[in-house]
Formats: structure tokens, C-alpha cells, sequence
């Protein structure tokens, strides 16, 4: 938020943000993440996966879908499920449901999800990244799900993706897919890696060619279209971990970062017709200050300071800064990895899920990233670094500057294999709530607590739905603006972004101790603009496009 | 006759492991055994062989040493030096060690046992070592490397505390003060970093890393004019730099000249692969340190970027490996020639020639040699001496017939 000093909590020791493990009272302690490892050490075991947020039934209660991992023929371990569905009954418990909803059948070693309501049906669709062929399921409107990637065009051959997003490139109110693909990998193509000649390590993205990603345009009639050379997307060099969104410029249309590992980062901007120019080297935005390439993994971008501009953040490996990438004009960027603060703090670990949320409800965005390393052993090869990482938490003093939250217990001490993060309000109380995945390990939801016990004095908040007309129904790249006085927050609304996660499509505002705002502006992907006068705190304001209000 | 070894010009050397031409450490040798004079100037040999890559030679004369004096502390000191340029890290753990076993008080034993264990990125074991050395023998240079070990185990207030106390034991300690910019930079504090950075290479002028530093927190400071100025003297003398090609071309970008900007930014894209591929070299090397094609690839590399002295490390190492192979001494050769070093190149040739008369690219190329220096007589006897061995070498012959008539 721009200003908003009033209301700002400052970070650490003052902070009133918490969090609570509820993973088994939520009912989700019976998911565990399957690499599949059998003593092998084939490449794809050590990147997923991930999950996130859906509301699958339409109820308003937030869902979770999880990606169970893989096996692979040659071993024991047994895949129970694909993909874990957890339908939120309220009050805080969850019942798994992947069977009912028809995802029970689903056969694959997969990575990363991404939600969002393609056909403008109103329901949310997802797609799942996977080693092989990629799936995209349609949500019947009826608690189940139908795989339709083949016949909706999906017909890319077999290649390993990891993260994808939704939206719309052209603006033409039907949402685009972009997936990210790693690296050419088989069985019969696996390399032995070692770190000490005799004994089988991980390999690095190094020793394989990298997978370009693809483009599917839309075409309106619930089938796509591979448009990845027509659209400018042909030159990229693959190993691609993370996907986001942004309108740097602020043309109203959508440009695409796409975080690479052990390549360099891209930055596709969209030339106003669909189609796209990369200039990540040359903005700033492709490599680390000093022009090295780094292993980018999650990526998010938001404005977290007063100067009304996107930055990029993206996490990388151990001993290398999360990269912070602010626009300063021009289509040219800062790297502000030590002055934001977070460079440091990060260096010692290897994130994967990071996503930029107002965790405290002050009114500026924080960042969480999700940390785990992938080499088992990594401790014996270098002492300062851990297999098990602690996840970070950096407050936002509203300038960009962050602090990590210093916390002694709870969920954010706890070291992890962790991979995927996404956030969503499952529990309905107007702040935002942690979903983590680990690497052969458990999912973790993370209840926030910094509205809780403090009555009158709880940090308010205002979370703003969207549904489009002549946009996408989702809204999906709809700039949405909350002004009270000279204060003002934004915030796109995004799919993609973070780690293999979907995070939720509500947009939530922290608001400090105000108890309403002056106006909420909706500038959505058709160039219609929507405004809301004198609205209230401590609710949830869905604005349909070209209505304005409608009562949630 | 036996002579006490009083001062031996030790230099506790080839071991910074920040490659940034700091002190590396000021070696002792204050021997306490009686030697004699062939020891003395063995050991002495024996250094400067190691000065020259010569490392079989430098070895086979610490082995001497050791085996004439085995209660010399200088000569496993020495074998130490030269196991540590081998790669050999746990060999010369154990000279180091015994090196202290003999004398707990030997200067820089401690300090390259650091070093060794930096270098193997055992940064706790590092630091441990360098305090060691530090207790004994306070200096500024070990405590800038104690600082580094500090930043790598990421305690930086500690790196901190580390570079002032050296700066407080010895204000003109250039690395302390490039490693407290460093520092600076990392916390986010450009200016400070600024003032440190510009401190070191006030102090060490001709240090061209001191030198890429400064440029690059003048182009984090948006001061893009100055960095130019200071980043393109930087690639003047470092063609392979790569991140001073990238901060260039980013400050370049951003003072409008677009096209030159994107000019040095693809040059650092494609300086990024050369360095990538050459530390993808240096791994494979290292896990296969016996293996001297690995060392002969690692030094084509370097020598491909430019990095000659890199690539005489490496070509030393696979020469130690296989020392009868002509084609590697054909590329030290090379080598020493491209350095300026006309004198070890003429040596290298004589060593190659004496030993594979037969070896025809050795005469060629020390005909080259001979020409490049203007020695025309000898290069032609040299091509002549080609064209007996292989009359149809069409090389030998252009280069005589293009020769003037006369001696140089």
C-alpha cells in the first residue's frame, strides 16, 4: 500500500502475524507426496510437486487439490493417487474426495497445478503439469472433473512441465495457457551425476538440454490452439521452474516472466496483438547484478512499495539472493535483491514456492517462500547449507524494504523439504492462510492468526471477487485498485506464479484499522473500467464486470 | 658443510582462495634443524620451480628435501605448497600436519590448512584453522580470510568484525577493505559499499578486480556514467571479464546507447556459457584429479577465454600427470610464448625437443617462436630441421621461403 503509515504494523517483534498448524485438525494429514525414489536417483524425483487452492464445488469454500507425485514401474513404492481433492466441508475440516470427483482414475507422475475457468463456464478448471503428457480437466459444474487435454488441443508430445498459467493474451475474453517445460529427460536418457565420483547424486539442470516452453491460445469454443512460434515464444531456452504475470508497462496487456534453472530468466513483453518480444537481458531481468545466470525456481511479481511499479521477485538455489527485480521505467529494471532486504536472509537457502500476500493485513504485500534443498546429502558437501530448510516470512515496511519475522515457535520454525506454497482464506476469516507442500512429505495448511483474539482491534480487510463478461470470467489479469485518501493498494489478478501452486482468485486488501475504503477500481482485460464508491471493511465485494457491486 | 637454514623466502603461496591478488599470507621458515647447503638449495629450487609450474620438478625436490632433512618442518611445508597446486588437498592436509607436529609454532601452516579447507569448501573447518594461525600470529591477512570463512557460513556480522579488526591491525589492508564493501553491498548499503571498494583500489591501483568492483557499485548507484568509464578499463585488461561486460552493457542501456549496450550484453551472455562450460571443466577435473586430460581440457579452456594463467595451472597439473607427453609440453610452450615469457617458452621447447627429437610441431613451433622474436637465422634452422623430417610440411616451407635472406 502507498502511504497507509497509519495502520502499518511493523515487522518482527511488533508484528501481530502468526500461524497455526492445522494440517491434521483440517483432516489433510493423511496426504503424503510420493517421488517414487528407489534408490535410482532419476532426475524428476527431486522437483515436485505441488498444489493449491480451487473452489471445485462452487460453495465459496476454498478447496485444496494436491499433486501426489509419482512412481515409476521399476519400484515398490506404491502411488496411491495423482491427485489428492479436498473438499472443505467449513469449520475448518476437510474430506478427500478425489474419487468422487473423478480424478481417482488419474494415472501420472505429476508436478504442478494450475486453476482457473478456461471455458467461462463458472467453474474452475484446472491443468496439471506432469513428466509426460500434460492434462487439463474441466470442472462439469457437478462436483466432477473430465480430463479433456487431448481433445481440447493439448497435444503437445510427452515432455516434463512444471509450471503453467492462465491468461489473456490477446485480450480477447478467453484465457491462453502458457506451460513452462523443464528439461529432455528419460529413463533411457538418465545420466550418472556424482558429487564424489562412485556414489549416484541428482543431477543438476545442467547436464540436460532444456525443454522449450508452449503456447496454446484459446479459441473460444473450449479448445486451444499450440501457438508457442506464432506468438514469439519459440526462443526460449527451457528449464523452466516458475511462471508469472505482470503489466509492467501498463498497456493493459498481460506480459509473461518465466524464471529458468541455470538459464537465464525471460521476460516476454506482449507487443500489444498477442504476441510477444523477450527482453529479459537487456531490462535487467534475465540474470542476477552481476550477469550471471542463476537456478530460478518460484516466481511472483507485485507492487510492494510507493512507487507504484511491479517488482519481480523469484527465489533461487543455496548461496545465491532471491532476485528482486523492481521496474523503474522504460521497460528497464533494478536489481534490488540487498536493498529490499531479502538478499542476505536468503542466501543460505534454496527456495521453490514464493508468493507476495499482505500476511499481516497493514496494507502492504509480504513475502513467503517455501525452502528445501535437493540434494539429501547436501549437508556432507557443504556444512552451511541443510536438506531441511525453514521457510522465510519478510514483512514489508511499505517502502519495499523487508524484514524477515523473527518467530521462536510455530509453523514457520519448522525445516522442510518444502516445494509448492500457495495462500487462500479456507477458514473465512478475512486473512490469508499457508499451504505448503514437501518433496516425499506432507502437505502443511498453516492457519494465520492475526486476526484472531483482538476483537475491535483485528486488522481489517476487504477481499474483492471478480467475474468478467466481456473479459475472461475469472478476471484473470484485471488490474483492481483500493483508494482511501492518498493510500492506495493494487494488485493483478494472476494465475501461474509461485512454485507448481494455484493460489486463490480472491483478491484480499489488508486495511490496518481502516474501516472502509473510498473507492475500488477495476480495470479489467477488455479496457471496461468498474468503480466501487464507500466501501466497507470486513468483507468480501464481488464486482462483475460492466455491473459494478453484487451482493456475495 | 652444515649451515642453519635462518631465512627461507617462503611465501605462503598459491592459495587465495578470493583470486583476488590479496596477501596471501607471510611464510616463516625459521628452521631449527641444521641442514646443509644441498638442502638449502634444493628447498630453494624446489620454490622456484613452483613459481614456474614446474610442479613434478617442485615435488620431486621437496621429496628430496624431506627425505635428506624428514625433521625439516620447511621441507613438508614445501611438499604441502605443492601437493595443495596438485589439487591434492588431503595429502597436503597431512604435510601441513606434519609440519606442526614438528614445529607447533611454524607460520602459515595454519593459514594454508585454511586455505585447503576453503578451497574445499569446508568453511567451518577453514575458519577453525585460520584462528589458529591467527592466535599465533596476528595479521591482518588472516583475518580477512577469517572474515570470508564468517560470510561463507553466512554469519556476517562476524565478516564484519573480522575486516575491521583487520583494518585496525593494518589500515592499508586492501582486501579488508574490498571485503567490507562487499559487505556493505550485501546489506544493502550501496554508498558505504562505494567508499570501501574505492578505498581498497586506491590502495592497490593495478587490482582489476578492485577495479570491476568499484564499477559495478557505481552502476548499482545509477551513477552509469562513471561506471562506463570504469568498466571498459576493466575489459581492456580482462577481455573474458563477464560481469564487467554485463554492467556495462546495462549502464549503457540506460544512458540511451542502446545498440553498444546490447552489443556487450550478448558478449556476456556468451562469456556466461565460456564460464559455465569452464566450471563444469573444473568440477570434472577435480572429482578426477589423476586424470590428466581432464587438467588438459580444463587449461584449453581457460586458454580459449583468455585466462592464461589459469590455463598454466591446469596444463602444470597435466604435465605433473603425464610428464613425457609432447604435446603438452608443446602447449605450455605455447602458452609461455602468449604470457610474454619468451625465455620459459624457449625452455619448454628445449625440454620437448631433447627429449622427442622427432616430434616435428616442436621444431615448427619453436620456429615460430624464433620469427616472432626476430631471430630469423635460428627460425630457419629450425623449418629446415622440420622439412628433413617431413619434407612435404607446406607450413615449413612458406614460412622459409618468406623468410629475408641474412641473419637477424
Amino acid at each position: 500500500m502507498t502511504g497507509c503509515a497509519d495502520s502499518a504494523s511493523s515487522p518482527s517483534g511488533e508484528s501481530g502475524v502468526s500461524f497455526e498448524d492445522v494440517t491434521k485438525r483440517a483432516n489433510l494429514d493423511g496426504f503424503w507426496h510420493r517421488t517414487g525414489a528407489f534408490g535410482e536417483k532419476w532426475f524428476p524425483e527431486t522437483m515436485g510437486s505441488g498444489g493449491g487452492f480451487i473452489d471445485y464445488n462452487g460453495d465459496g469454500r476454498l478447496d485444496i487439490l494436491l499433486a501426489g507425485g509419482g512412481g515409476w514401474e521399476e519400484s515398490d513404492v506404491e502411488l496411491k493417487r495423482a491427485l489428492w481433492l479436498y473438499r472443505n466441508d467449513g469449520g475448518g475440516r476437510f474430506t478427500l474426495v478425489t474419487e468422487e470427483a473423478g480424478l481417482g482414475g488419474v494415472e501420472a507422475y505429476g508436478f504442478g497445478i494450475t486453476v482457473a475457468d478456461y471455458n467461462n463456464d463458472g467453474h474452475r478448471d484446472f491443468f496439471f503439469t506432469t513428466l509426460n503428457r500434460n492434462l487439463l480437466f474441466r470442472n462439469e459444474g457437478d462436483g466432477t472433473f473430465t480430463e479433456v487435454g487431448r481433445e481440447a488441443g493439448l497435444t503437445a508430445p510427452p515432455e516434463w512441465s512444471s509450471s503453467a498459467a492462465f491468461f489473456d493474451a490477446d485480450n480477447d475474453g478467453h484465457l491462453d495457457l502458457y506451460v513452462g517445460n523443464y528439461v529432455k529427460w528419460s529413463r533411457e536418457s538418465d545420466l550418472f551425476c556424482s558429487v564424489d565420483g562412485d556414489t549416484k547424486a541428482y543431477c543438476t539442470p545442467e547436464e540436460y538440454e532444456g525443454a522449450i516452453g508452449r503456447f496454446y491460445h484459446n479459441d473460444g469454443d473450449g479448445t486451444f490452439t499450440e501457438w508457442t512460434e506464432r506468438a514469439g515464444f519459440r526462443s526460449s531456452p527451457g528449464k523452466t521452474l516458475g511462471v508469472t504475470m505482470l503489466d509492467y508497462n501498463r498497456d493493459g496487456w498481460m506480459d509473461l516472466y518465466v524464471a529458468n534453472d541455470m538459464e537465464r530468466n525471460l521476460l516476454y513483453e506482449n507487443r500489444g496483438d498477442g504476441t510477444f518480444e523477450e527482453r529479459g537481458t537487456v531490462s535487467g531481468t534475465a540474470y542476477s547484478q552481476s550477469g550471471r545466470v542463476r537456478a530460478g525456481m518460484g516466481t511472483d511479481a507485485g507492487v510492494v512499495d510507493s512507487t507504484g511499479r511491479p517488482t519481480i521477485f523469484v527465489s533461487n538455489f543455496s548461496r545465491e539472493k532471491i532476485s528482486v527485480f523492481r521496474h523503474e521505467g522504460d521497460g528497464l529494471f533494478q536489481d534490488r535483491s540487498a536493498l529490499s532486504g531479502v538478499g542476505r536472509p536468503g542466501k543460505f537457502t534454496l527456495g521453490f514456492g514464493l508468493f507476495l500476500f499482505d500476511a499481516e493485513l497493514n496494507g502492504t504485500l509480504d513475502l513467503f517462500v517455501a525452502n528445501g534443498h535437493v540434494q539429501p546429502d547436501i549437508e556432507h558437501i557443504d556444512r552451511a547449507i541443510h536438506y531441511k530448510q525453514r521457510p522465510h516470512l519478510f514483512l514489508n515496511d511499505g517502502n519495499g524494504r523487508f524484514e524477515e519475522l523473527a518467530v521462536d515457535n510455530g509453523p514457520l520454525t519448522d525445516s522442510l523439504v518444502a516445494r509448492g506454497a500457495a495462500y487462500g482464506d479456507y477458514d473465512e476469516d478475512g486473512d490469508l492462510d499457508i499451504l505448503v507442500t514437501e518433496n516425499e512429505g506432507a502437505a502443511h495448511l498453516w492457519r494465520n492468526q492475526v486476526r484472531e483474539g483482538e476483537g475491535e482491534n483485528a486488522p481489517r480487510y476487504l477481499r474483492v471477487q471478480l467475474e468478467g463478461t466481456e473479459s475472461n470470467r475469472d478476471g484473470v489479469g484485471a488490474r483492481v485498485r483500493v483508494e482511501r485518501g492518498e493510500d492506495v493498494q493494487e494488485r493483478l489478478l494472476r494465475t501461474g506464479s509461485s512454485y507448481l501452486s494455484s493460489s486463490e482468485m480472491t483478491l484480499t486488501f489488508g486495511l490496518g484499522e481502516q474501516s472502509s475504503v473510498d473507492q475500488v477500481t477495476v480495470h479489467w482485460p477488455s479496457g471496461e473500467m468498474d468503480r466501487v464508491e464507500n466501501v466497507k471493511a470486513n468483507q468480501t465485494l464481488r464486482i462483475v464486470e460492466g455491473k459494478g457491486r453484487e451482493a456475495v | 658443510m652444515a649451515v642453519v637454514l635462518a631465512v627461507c623466502t617462503l611465501v605462503v603461496g598459491g592459495c587465495g582462495s578470493g583470486g583476488e591478488g590479496e596477501p596471501e599470507g607471510t611464510g616463516n621458515a625459521m628452521s631449527r634443524q641444521a641442514v646443509d647447503d644441498t638442502t638449502v638449495s634444493m628447498l630453494v629450487q624446489s620454490q622456484r620451480a613452483l613459481k614456474q609450474g614446474a610442479l613434478r620438478k617442485s615435488l620431486a625436490l621437496a621429496d628430496s628435501v624431506v627425505h635428506r632433512a624428514p625433521r625439516l618442518a620447511d621441507g613438508h611445508f614445501q611438499r604441502g605448497r605443492v601437493l595443495s597446486e596438485l589439487k591434492r588437498f588431503d595429502e597436503a592436509e597431512t604435510e601441513y600436519r606434519k609440519v606442526l607436529s614438528l614445529d607447533p609454532q611454524y607460520q602459515g601452516a595454519w593459514f594454508n590448512l585454511g586455505n585447503n579447507a576453503y578451497r574445499r569448501q569446508n568453511f567451518e573447518k577453514a575458519l577453525r584453522y585460520f584462528q589458529n594461525e591467527q592466535e599465533q600470529f596476528a595479521s591482518a591477512s588472516t583475518l580477512v580470510e577469517i572474515g570470508k570463512a564468517y560470510g561463507a557460513i553466512g554469519k556476517p556480522d562476524s565478516a564484519q568484525w573480522a575486516y575491521e579488526r583487520a583494518l585496525s591491525l593494518d589500515s592499508t589492508a586492501a582486501a579488508a577493505h574490498a571485503r567490507l564493501g562487499r559487505l556493505y553491498e550485501e546489506e544493502g548499503k550501496p554508498e558505504a559499499a562505494l567508499r570501501h571498494s574505492r578505498r581498497a583500489l586506491e590502495l592497490a591501483p593495478d587490482n582489476v578486480n578492485y577495479q570491476y568492483v568499484v564499477g559495478s557499485h557505481l552502476f548499482q548507484l545509477g551513477r552509469y556514467e562513471e561506471a562506463i568509464e570504469r568498466l571498459e578499463s576493466v575489459i581492456e585488461k580482462r577481455p573474458w571479464h563477464q560481469e564487467a561486460h554485463y554492467n556495462l552493457g546495462q549502464a549503457l542501456v540506460r544512458t540511451g546507447k542502446q545498440d553498444k549496450g546490447k552489443r556487450y550484453l550478448s558478449a556476456a551472455d556468451s562469456l556466461d556459457k565460456q564460464q559455465r562450460e569452464i566450471e563444469r571443466l573444473e568440477s570434472v577435473a577435480k572429482d578426477q584429479p589423476d586424470n590428466p586430460k581432464r587438467w588438459k581440457t580444463l587449461g584449453d579452456a581457460y586458454r580459449r577465454a583468455g585466462r592464461l594463467d589459469r590455463a598454466r595451472e591446469a596444463y602444470s597439473i597435466a604435465l605433473y600427470l603425464r610428464p613425457t607427453s609432447p604435446t603438452l609440453r608443446d602447449q605450455m610452450a605455447q602458452l609461455a610464448a602468449e604470457r610474454g615469457n619468451y625465455k620459459a617458452a624457449v625452455t619448454h621447447y628445449r625440454t620437448l625437443l631433447r627429449r622427442n627429437p622427432n616430434f616435428t610441431d616442436g621444431w615448427f613451433n619453436l620456429g615460430v617462436l624464433y620469427a616472432q622474436n626476430g631471430e630469423t637465422e635460428k627460425a630457419r634452422k629450425m623449418w629446415e630441421r622440420v622439412l628433413q623430417q617431413n619434407p612435404n610440411h607446406p607450413r615449413a616451407r612458406d614460412y622459409l621461403t618468406s623468410l629475408p635472406e641474412g641473419d637477424s
